[in-house]
């Protein structure tokens, strides 16, 4: 390389913004080229002043970010509790509502009805209900259907009072096996009470004879019987 | 010894939503994008609000980054937006440190021969940087601005093209002029160099 071609990569030459080649070429020009070496001196002392009056004061302040408090309508969309509170409040009110306004639900052919006030005048089907019987031969009218439901709830009541007299019966013998187990163990507790008295009086008898012989031998009398 | 995280990570951990990811990311280049928005607006304060306004609009616009390799490049590059803005501003209220146009160059010129400069070999420490810095402010600050991303911040010829949306022959010439005029006024022999021979 020659001063032309080197002069104009010298200041790329120092901040190392060439190439390794470009660099190695360049380096063996400045060994022979005392022009080009002073030029690249200057350079590089400029270079060096320049970094050397780098600004190395602290920032004076430190930057943080913190999270912005979120508005009220996405802060209740992002709360668990909130939205449990509500939805239980919208289902009291509802509650609320179809009590007050006597509301009827009623499910027919597929459809819901729903309707305010009064009972709501159900079209009754004129032709026979078609219920499928149990063997599935065909249909029943109304009245074999109202009869079927009767003789299901006479069944279903004498069901339950058998069971309920069962209850009474097994409640009441438990009852009285109570009972008996609570007068044995008085019984039991009074005779153990009694025999602990009498063992008690005996004792005590004997001591007085006991003293008595040791005051008659000694020549005193006892105050007490 | 704790192994930092790559900007790379910690931009995908911010993009995420984790925030102390992004407050990671300023702890590691605060300090260096106030001193680049000091180099060149020359005021702390200014350095300062736009430092922070810099970190909110990356926040912000976090998710129009396309390559998180070059975090730093975008950085760099919103902050010299805001810069530029700020100049402009500065310039519609009369401010004198407005954004100098191609034919205020002979007014610097003025500047520069009136300048308190020296030569360097008359002083050291303190004084010397003085006079790098009163000589830095000889410079445009599209100058200046180059010589602070290649210099101080050790970007590349093609990353401060990028920061600064501009050609790399811009750059390089930017670089090569600012230097040039550096280096006339900092070394030793510019007196001789500079000065008519009769006044001596």
């Amino acid at each position: 390389m020659n001063c032309e071609q080197t002069q104009p990569l010298l200041l790329d030459y120092l901040l190392e913004e060439t190439s390794a080649e470009a660099r190695q070429n360049i380096a063996l020009h400045l060994e022979t080229c005392s022009t080009c070496s002073e030029e690249v001196g200057r350079l590089r002392q400029t270079i060096s002043l320049v970094a050397a009056a780098e600004p190395k004061e602290e920032i004076p302040q430190r930057f943080r970010l913190a999270p912005e408090p979120a508005n009220w309508w996405t802060a209740f969309w992002h709360s668990t509790a909130q939205l449990s509170f509500a939805t239980a409040g919208m289902a009291c009110l509802a509650v609320v509502l179809l009590a007050v306004f006597q509301t009827h639900f009623s499910y027919e052919q597929g459809k819901f009805n729903l309707a305010f006030g009064t009972t709501p005048a159900i079209a009754q089907p004129e032709a026979t209900l078609a219920i499928q019987s149990a063997n599935g031969s065909g249909s029943l009218d109304r009245a074999a259907v109202l009869e079927l439901i009767a003789q299901e709830v006479a069944a279903s009541e004498a069901r339950l009072k058998e069971e309920t007299n069962i209850s009474i019966q097994t409640a009441s013998q438990r009852a009285d096996q109570q009972r008996r187990s609570d007068l044995q163990e008085v019984a039991e507790s009074l005779r153990y009470f009694q025999s602990t008295q009498t063992v008690m009086w005996k004792e005590q008898v004997q001591s007085q004879q006991v003293v008595s012989t040791w005051l008659q031998q000694a020549g005193m009398t006892s105050e007490r019987p | 010894m704790q192994v930092s995280e790559p900007d790379t990570q910690l931009v995908a951990r911010a993009r995420r939503g984790e925030m102390e990811a992004f407050n990671q990311l300023i702890s590691r280049w605060e300090k260096r994008l106030y001193h680049y928005l000091l180099g060149i607006l020359r005021n702390r304060e200014d350095s300062l609000d736009l430092c922070q306004e810099t970190f909110l609009k990356a926040y912000r616009s976090l998710g129009s980054l396309q390559d998180a390799e070059k975090f730093s490049h975008w950085l760099f590059r919103i902050a010299h937006n805001l810069a530029f803005s700020q100049f402009r501003r500065n310039a519609g209220q009369g401010r004198t440190d407005s954004w100098p146009d191609e034919d205020q160059e002979d007014a610097l010129m003025m500047r520069r021969d009136t300048a308190a400069f020296r030569t360097a070999g008359m002083y050291s420490g303190p004084e010397m940087e003085l006079s790098v810095i009163q000589a830095m402010e000889t410079l445009t600050p599209e100058q200046r601005e180059a010589i602070v991303l290649k210099v101080y911040q050790g970007f590349q010829f093609a990353e401060i093209a990028e920061i600064l949306s501009c050609p790399v022959s811009t750059v390089k010439s930017r670089i090569y002029s600012g230097f040039a005029q550096l280096k006339e006024l900092l070394t030793t022999d510019r007196t001789t160099r500079t000065l008519p021979p009769n006044r001596w």
